[in-house]
C-alpha cells in the first residue's frame, strides 16, 4: 500500500543519515529582489543552477513532447491494448459484493465456467477488504465451486470472483451466472456512528473501529494559549471525494514462462513491480511494469492494488494475456477514495498576529483501509512554537482510502487555512499579512516572493471592490491559501532541483501530463 | 450487472441493448412502449437483426470495413477492439463524459451510445482521421501549441466536439465553443487552455 509516514512526516531513506553535506550559495527568487541564500547539499552534489546560471533548455517554454501523440489518438494507454497488440488477449471482469457486510456461505461458478468463451474462473476464498493485495493472492480456490467458508465481505464492492473470457460481453454474461449465497451482517458506513462503542466492528482483529495515531507535539500548548491575546476555535468537515480519473484503473498482464510483463495504469511503476514480485514470489528482474501514458491518477493509482494482482493471476490461470479494466461504476466504488475529516482546531495568537499555539484534533474514515490522517501538514506551513496535532482513523464498511493530491494535505489545508482566515478577522488583520507573520520560508522556496507576485497579479489589495454589480444575483470574492507537499520518494534524490517526482534516467514516476517527460529531458540537459 | 437486494434482476443498459439488438434501431425504442399508430406497418418494413453475429459495413475515416458483430455491439467497442482505433476512448460508457465522441455525417455523437449497426451508411470520422500523415489538423496543432491537454484522455473527444462545431461555424464565438464541449469532461484541469486553443482556431 502507499507508504505514508505517520503524522505527515516523510518516510526517510536510511542512507540519508550517513551522507556528508557541504554548504553552497545560491541566488534565488522570483522577481526583482533575488536573495543569495546558503543551502546544505550532499558533498557529491554538482554546482547548483540558480538565477545566475546560463541555461539553454531549463526555464524555457517547450511544447509538450507527447502532445502530437495525444492529439492524434496515437498515444497508447493501458486501456488501449487490444487483441491486435496481444494476440489471444482475454478480458477479465470482477464479481463484487452488493453488501457492506456479509458472510459468504457458498459460491457456485460452475455455470459460468461452462459458458463458451470463458477461459478462467477464480473464486476469492478469503477477503482482503480491498487493502492487502498480497493477502488476496494467497487465498484463491481451484475449483469452480466453493463450500461454506469463514469468509466475510466487509465492504460493498469487495471482490468475490473473477472471470476471464474472449470478450468483455462474455465475461459480463459469465458474472451473471455465478451464484453467491450471502448472509447479511450488521454494517456501519457512517464514520460518526462507527466511532460509537456499540457500532458493528469492521475488522474483527481490531479491538475498536477507532485507531488513534501518535500525536505530534512541540512546546507546551497550555502555556501557548495562556500567552495568546486572541484564541479561536472551530470545527470543520470535509467529505469523501472520488478521484474518478478519466482512464479507469487497468492492467494488462502477460506471462512468458516465469517472466511477467504488466502494462499498468499506475503512478509508480517501481512500487507496482515490487508488489507483483512479492505477491507472485518472483525475482524483481523477471518482472517488468510499463506505463507509457496514464489517463490521470490523482493519487489513486499507487501500488499493485487488486486490479494488478488479479490481472496477473488470471493471465497465469488462463495461459493467455489478460486485460482487467474497471468500468466507471467500479472506478467509483473500488478504486480508492479521498478520506473525509472532521477537524477541531484551536488557534492562539498575539495581537500582532504571531501564532502562539495550535491544537488540532481530527478523525476521518479511509473505509476498511488506513491513513485518514490530515494534521501533519499543519506543522510544516506555519511557525508555531507550541502545538499538538492528533489524528485518528475510523474504520467503516466502505472502500479503502487512497491519497488525493497528497495524502491528507487538502483536508488539513482547508482546516488550517480557514482557521487562519477567521483568526485574521478577529485580529482585524489582512489575511495575507497574517500569513506573512507566520509562514515557514525554506531557503529555496521563495514563498515571500510568491505572496508578493501572486497578490499583485490578482489585485489582492483591491479585493474589497469586488462588490455585487447592481441587479446581479452573483457575488464575487477573493481568497488565498498556502499549502505544500514535501518530496516523499527517496528516488527523487537522484536529480537536482526543487520539483519532486522525476528527472534524469530511471524515473518511476508516471507522467500523467504534468510535463513529467519534458521535465525529465530538461533536467538531463 | 447486479441483482437488486431482493434478488430480482435490474434492467441494465446492457440487457436492454442485448434485447434491442434483436430489432433494427428505430423499432427498438418501441419495445417497452405502446406501439404508435402505424408502427405495426413501419415495423414490418424493418428486418430484425440477429441473434448471433451479423455483417456490418462501417465507413471509418474514408475506408470501408466489413465486420461480423452482434447487433448489441456499440460503435465505440467496434472501433476500439475490432478496428484497433483506440484514439476514441471509452470512459463512462453511458453517454455522459464525451470521451467517445466521433463524427457521424458531421455530427458529434457519443459512440458508446450508438450501435455499430446504426452507424452503417454514415461517414464516421474518428480522431485518427484528422491528421494527414504527419501533418496535424489546425485544431490538433492549436492543442499542442496552447498546451490544451495534460493526461490527454479527454483530448480526442474534445477535439472531435470542437471539429463538429468549427466545421459548421468556423468563426464560432466563445459561448458557442463552451456549449460545444459542455458534454466533454476533463479531470485534469486543461479547460482554460482548451478554450484558448479553440478560440485561436476560430479567430483564424
Amino acid at each position: 500500500m502507499y507508504p505514508t509516514g505517520r503524522a505527515g512526516k516523510a518516510a526517510r531513506s536510511p542512507q540519508e543519515k550517513e551522507i556528508k553535506k557541504k554548504k553552497l550559495k545560491a541566488k534565488v527568487g522570483l522577481s526583482q529582489n533575488p536573495q543569495v541564500v546558503e543551502i546544505e547539499v550532499p558533498e557529491s552534489e554538482l554546482p547548483v543552477w540558480d538565477l545566475d546560471a546560463k541555461l539553454k533548455i531549463v526555464g524555457k517554454g517547450v511544447p509538450r513532447i507527447e502532445g502530437p501523440e495525444k492529439v492524434t489518438g496515437q498515444a497508447k494507454y493501458t486501456l488501449d491494448y487490444t487483441p491486435v497488440d496481444l494476440p489471444g488477449l482475454l478480458y477479465a471482469k470482477v464479481l463484487r459484493s452488493p453488501y457492506a457486510h456479509a458472510r459468504v456461505e457458498s459460491i457456485d461458478a460452475s455455470r459460468a465456467a461452462a459458458l463458451p468463451g470463458v477461459k478462467a474462473v477464480v473464486l476469492i476464498a478469503k477477503g482482503s477488504g480491498f487493502d492487502a493485495s498480497n493477502a488476496l493472492l494467497d487465498v484463491v480456490s481451484d475449483g469452480p465451486a466453493l463450500e461454506p467458508q469463514d469468509r466475510e465481505v466487509i465492504a460493498e464492492g469487495e471482490e468475490v470472483a473473477v472471470v476471464a473470457a474472449e470478450s468483455e460481453a462474455i465475461a459480463e454474461d459469465a458474472l451473471e451466472l455465478i451464484e453467491v449465497k450471502y448472509v447479511r451482517l450488521p454494517h456501519v458506513v457512517d464514520y460518526e456512528e462507527a466511532r460509537r462503542p456499540e457500532a458493528p466492528r469492521v475488522h474483527k482483529e481490531a479491538s475498536s473501529n477507532v485507531v488513534p495515531g501518535d500525536p505530534q507535539t512541540a512546546g507546551d500548548i497550555e502555556k501557548g494559549f495562556k500567552e495568546a491575546d486572541v484564541i479561536i476555535e472551530r470545527t470543520l468537515r470535509v467529505p469523501v471525494l472520488l478521484h474518478n480519473s478519466a482512464e479507469p484503473h487497468a492492467a494488462v498482464a502477460k506471462w512468458e514462462g516465469k517472466k511477467l510483463t504488466v502494462w499498468a495504469s499506475t503512478q509508480g511503476v517501481n512500487g507496482f513491480r515490487e508488489d507483483l514480485a512479492k505477491a507472485f514470489k518472483l525475482d524483481k528482474a523477471d518482472v517488468r511494469v510499463i506505463t507509457q501514458h496514464m489517463g490521470g491518477g490523482f493519487g489513486s493509482k499507487f501500488g499493485m492494488q487488486n486490479y494488478g494482482g488479479l490481472a496477473a493471476l488470471m493471465a497465469r490461470r488462463a495461459g493467455a494475456p489478460v486485460k482487467l479494466a474497471y468500468d466507471r461504476h467500479e472506478e467509483n466504488q473500488a478504486a480508492g477514495n479521498r478520506p473525509n475529516a472532521t477537524m477541531w482546531i484551536k488557534l492562539g495568537a498575539k495581537k500582532d498576529g504571531r501564532l502562539t499555539a495550535l491544537h488540532c484534533r481530527a478523525y476521518g474514515t479511509a473505509g476498511v483501509g488506513r491513513d485518514a490522517s490530515v494534521t501533519g501538514m499543519m506543522a510544516t506551513v506555519y511557525k508555531c512554537p507550541n502545538l499538538r496535532l492528533e489524528d485518528s482513523d475510523v474504520y467503516t464498511n466502505a472502500g479503502m482510502g487512497m491519497p488525493m493530491r497528497a495524502p491528507g494535505y487538502p483536508q488539513g489545508s482547508f482546516a488550517i487555512e480557514s482557521a487562519m482566515d477567521e483568526l485574521a478577522l478577529e485580529l482585524k488583520m489582512d489575511p495575507l499579512e497574517l500569513r506573512r507573520k507566520n509562514f515557514v520560508d525554506l531557503p529555496l522556496l521563495a514563498l515571500e516572493e510568491m505572496y508578493q507576485v501572486g497578490a499583485e497579479k490578482i489585485g489582492w489589495s483591491r479585493r474589497g471592490e469586488l462588490g455585487p454589480k447592481p441587479g446581479s444575483p452573483l457575488r464575487r470574492g477573493m481568497g488565498m491559501g498556502t499549502t505544500g507537499c514535501e518530496p516523499r520518494h527517496d528516488r527523487a534524490r537522484r536529480f537536482r532541483g526543487i520539483r519532486h517526482g522525476g528527472a534524469g534516467s530511471g524515473c518511476g514516476h508516471a507522467d500523467a501530463g504534468r510535463h513529467g517527460d519534458g521535465g525529465r529531458i530538461g533536467c538531463a540537459a | 450487472m447486479s441483482k437488486t437486494k431482493n434478488g430480482k434482476q435490474k434492467l441494465s443498459r446492457r440487457k436492454f441493448l442485448k434485447t434491442a439488438g434483436m430489432a433494427s434501431g428505430a423499432a427498438a425504442v418501441c419495445l417497452f412502449a405502446k406501439p404508435a399508430p402505424g408502427a405495426k406497418a413501419a415495423a414490418a418494413k424493418h428486418q430484425p437483426l440477429g441473434p448471433g453475429q451479423v455483417e456490418v459495413r462501417l465507413d471509418v475515416n474514408g475506408k470501408v470495413h466489413v465486420l461480423k458483430l452482434e447487433p448489441r455491439v456499440t460503435l465505440v467497442e467496434a472501433l476500439r477492439e475490432r478496428l484497433n482505433l483506440t484514439g476514441t476512448k471509452r470512459t463512462c460508457d453511458h453517454g455522459e463524459c464525451g470521451a467517445c465522441t466521433v463524427l457521424l455525417d458531421g455530427r458529434a455523437v457519443c459512440s458508446c451510445m450508438t450501435l455499430a449497426v446504426n452507424a452503417q451508411g454514415k461517414k464516421i470520422i474518428t480522431i485518427e482521421g484528422l491528421a494527414q500523415g504527419k501533418l496535424l489538423a489546425r485544431l490538433q496543432k492549436a492543442f499542442v501549441e496552447h498546451d490544451a491537454l495534460q493526461c490527454g484522455f479527454c483530448t480526442p473527444g474534445m477535439i472531435m466536439s470542437l471539429k463538429a462545431l468549427l466545421d459548421q461555424h468556423p468563426r464560432a464565438t466563445p459561448a458557442q465553443i463552451r456549449a460545444a464541449i459542455a458534454g466533454n469532461y476533463c479531470r485534469c484541469g486543461a479547460l482554460p487552455n482548451i478554450l484558448k486553443a479553440a478560440s485561436a482556431v476560430a479567430r483564424g
